[in-house]
């Protein structure tokens, strides 16, 4: 009997796991879709201009509302990375240094990184649980009976201006970061600004080796994560939102499950980005 | 509101492959084999029924209306037939509950009229070309389901659910919570694929249609949701413009002159500037009627689910004539999902009932009332399941009759025991 019922057990979760699999294998598909049948519309001038006002309104929702966030949280990292990485290398009298290892850590990896967290639980959960809630209120449906296009609609504006807005947020919130740097080398690493600002400059034009814009690698290759994590959040949480079901909780699940999904893919496209331009294999 | 000369004609209803034609009033629209052991029997029974127990047109027979039994007055009020009938002996009719046996003809009178205020139309006549309405039976049938089918997961919503409606009609399709209503209306609307069966959509199968013969289909239909499904960050009159910025070219002045003049058909034009948050439920079904009849060019159907839902009775009587008006003055084909049987009984041509799936019973609302099906007894009647075996037995459309022959039985149970 006891055999039996693990054996049950054994397969109820082997079955759990097959279908959460599948399910995840379906939302890629519906998500590469999705990024495709709105994408697709991003060099047509006309449309753009036919959605301009929808795109600016998501450009201030992900932008401007979430601008005072991310300058706290940076000048904070700016703070923290100066501070610990200061006292470390104040033991070797090379606290002169810091400025090139904050500019280098903030602009190629905690800039876009900090940038894209925060408008995965600020912008992304929001667009879920809108986009969730129109499903579950027939919303959706109603688009599509009016045979209107929630892709073109809906998704097409909310990626545009993640697609503009997580870059500048970027550069936003390096400047920040390298700043806070700035101040906590000033005060308490005894670094004056003159030469913390020379050594920010230094540490962002080199590692340049191959690069055609070799002046600024570092920036560049922060932007484009930071445009992919943009993209990122901004299909993945309409999609989550646009198959949402169960009324009230579903739209809580998809939200939840889409800040969760941002979070990991932020992560995997960050480590694979750095991995791309500086890795061994890699080195553009 | 003719079929589209190019399509395929589409099958009759109930999958008979006969041309459509007129249905006859007396026919039965259950199909036996669909009913379970019981149900099959009080059928047979209920071919034993005297002619004389159906209803006429001019009237609509209630079997009581007491003074103890208010539960049944307000939905009694509503049963009044347009147009009126005339009056019996009284009109009071709570007096007349009172001295009511078993039958009693109710009659539009003064104390059931509603206020001229209510009355008055909801549609502006001169707002619209008139186009005269009417089911049209001699045509195809303008939707046409055949046999669907629809499961999610191990769960069956659809087991075979045929249903044929006629341009001009207005069919009301009523059953309880979770017996397929809003599923059939959205395979109408073609946001589900049937896993079996077919549905035609004026004249054209739309059963697996993608692309542009979606689009096309779609243009034919006009839906209101049942919460409106107006998008809130847009006014009410970017609501009703929506489809046709998005679907059409027309300048902004063509459009504005278009939204407004519907926005002036259903009475709202004051709301153009507010959001759908700050407008009231009734306001809100006529915004969503605005937007789903703006493209009037294409439109030959409304569907409406649950178009009264939540609304107090005067809202839902403005509601009902809202419906009737579409269908009189734009000529148009109306599904309207209800579980509000006045709201049927005001606007039905015919009312289908849907039953674990399946179509119970399709006929005219007076078929529907005299039905021998338990479960349409039971749904129309608001009686308990043992209430409606017995009804069905005993032909009697009355409470009392009902509880005497549940008294008999149980008298009869006695004596044996």
């Amino acid at each position: 009997m006891s055999s039996s019922n693990a054996q049950s057990r054994f397969l109820g979760a082997f079955g759990a796991v097959g279908a959460y699999l599948i399910d995840r294998t379906q939302f890629a598909g519906y998500a590469l879709v999705l990024a495709y049948r709105s994408a697709r519309w991003i060099p047509v001038p006309s449309e753009m201009w036919k959605r301009r006002g929808f795109i600016i309104r998501q450009m201030h929702s992900a932008g401007i509302e979430s601008l005072p966030v991310t300058l706290i949280v940076a000048i904070f990292i700016g703070f923290l990375l100066s501070l610990s990485a200061g006292v470390e290398l104040k033991r070797y009298g090379q606290q002169a240094i810091v400025g090139q290892l904050v500019a280098v850590s903030v602009v190629r990896e905690f800039g876009p990184f900090m940038t894209g967290l925060i408008l995965a639980a600020n912008v992304g959960s929001s667009m879920a649980a809108e986009l969730g809630t129109m499903k579950v209120s027939e919303e959706i449906d109603a688009l599509e009976v009016m045979s209107i296009d929630p892709a073109r609609f809906l998704v097409l504006p909310r990626l545009v201006a993640m697609m503009v807005m997580t870059p500048l947020l970027t550069v936003f919130s390096d400047i920040v970061a390298i700043i806070g740097g700035g101040i906590i080398a000033m005060t308490q690493l005894g670094v004056g600004w003159p030469k913390y600002y020379q050594n920010v400059l230094e540490g962002l034009a080199a590692d340049n080796a191959g690069f055609p814009f070799y002046e600024g690698k570092h920036i560049y290759t922060g932007l484009l994560k930071a445009l992919v994590f943009g993209i990122t959040i901004a299909v993945v949480s309409c999609s989550e939102g646009l198959r949402t079901t169960g009324g009230a909780v579903g739209v809580g699940r998809a939200t939840r499950r889409s800040v969760i999904l941002c979070y990991l893919l932020v992560l995997v496209f960050g480590y694979f980005g750095t991995s791309l331009f500086y890795g061994k294999s890699g080195n553009f | 509101m003719s079929a589209d000369g190019e399509a395929a004609p589409a099958p009759a209803a109930g999958g008979d492959d006969d041309a459509p034609t007129v249905p006859p009033p007396g026919a039965r629209p259950v199909d036996p084999d669909r009913l379970d052991g019981d149900e099959e029997d009080l059928l047979e029974a209920s071919d034993s029924v005297p002619a004389d127990e159906t209803l006429t047109e001019s009237r609509i027979r209630l079997e009581e209306i007491t003074a103890d039994d208010p539960a049944l007055r307000p939905s009694a009020d509503d049963l009044v037939p347009a147009g009126g009938a005339l009056p019996p002996s009284s009109d009071d009719l709570p007096a007349l509950g009172e001295s009511a046996s078993d039958e009693v003809l109710l009659v539009e009178t003064p104390s059931t009229r509603l206020p001229e205020e209510v009355l008055a139309p909801v549609v502006d006549p001169g707002a619209l070309e008139f186009r005269p309405g009417g089911p049209r039976y001699d045509l195809p049938p303008m939707i046409h389901l055949e046999g669907v089918h629809k499961s999610f997961g191990a769960r069956k919503i659809l087991d075979g659910v045929d249903l044929a409606i006629y341009p001009g009609e207005t069919v009301c399709i009523i059953g309880g919570s979770g017996t397929g209503k809003s599923v059939t209306l959205k395979h109408i609307m073609r946001l589900l694929e049937p896993d079996a069966g077919k549905v035609w959509l004026d004249g054209e199968d739309i059963t697996y249609a993608h692309g542009d013969r979606l689009q096309r289909a779609r243009s034919k239909l006009g839906v209101n949701f049942q919460f409106g499904a107006l998008l809130n960050w847009l006014t009410v009159f970017e609501n009703v413009a929506l489809p046709l910025r998005e679907n059409t070219k027309m300048s902004e002045e063509e459009i504005e002159r278009r939204v407004m003049a519907k926005l002036e058909l259903l009475k709202i034009p004051h709301a153009r500037d507010l959001f759908p948050t700050e407008i009231s439920g009734g306001m809100m079904k006529r915004a969503a009627l605005a937007r789903a009849v703006v493209m009037e060019e294409t439109l030959k159907v409304i569907l409406y689910d649950e178009p009264t839902s939540g609304l107090d009775p005067i809202s839902t009587a403005l509601v009902d004539e809202m419906i009737n008006e579409m269908k009189a003055r734009l000529g148009l084909t109306q599904v309207v999902v209800t579980h509000d049987m006045v709201s049927a009984y005001r606007t039905a041509d015919r009312i289908a009932v849907l039953h674990q799936g399946k179509v119970v019973q399709f006929g005219t609302p007076e078929e529907i009332q005299n039905s021998r099906v338990p479960y349409v007894q039971q749904f129309v009647r608001g009686l308990s399941t043992q209430e409606a075996l017995v009804t069905s037995k005993s032909g009697k459309f009355s409470k009392s009759a009902v509880h005497k022959a549940l008294e008999a039985e149980q008298r009869g149970e006695g004596k044996a025991k």
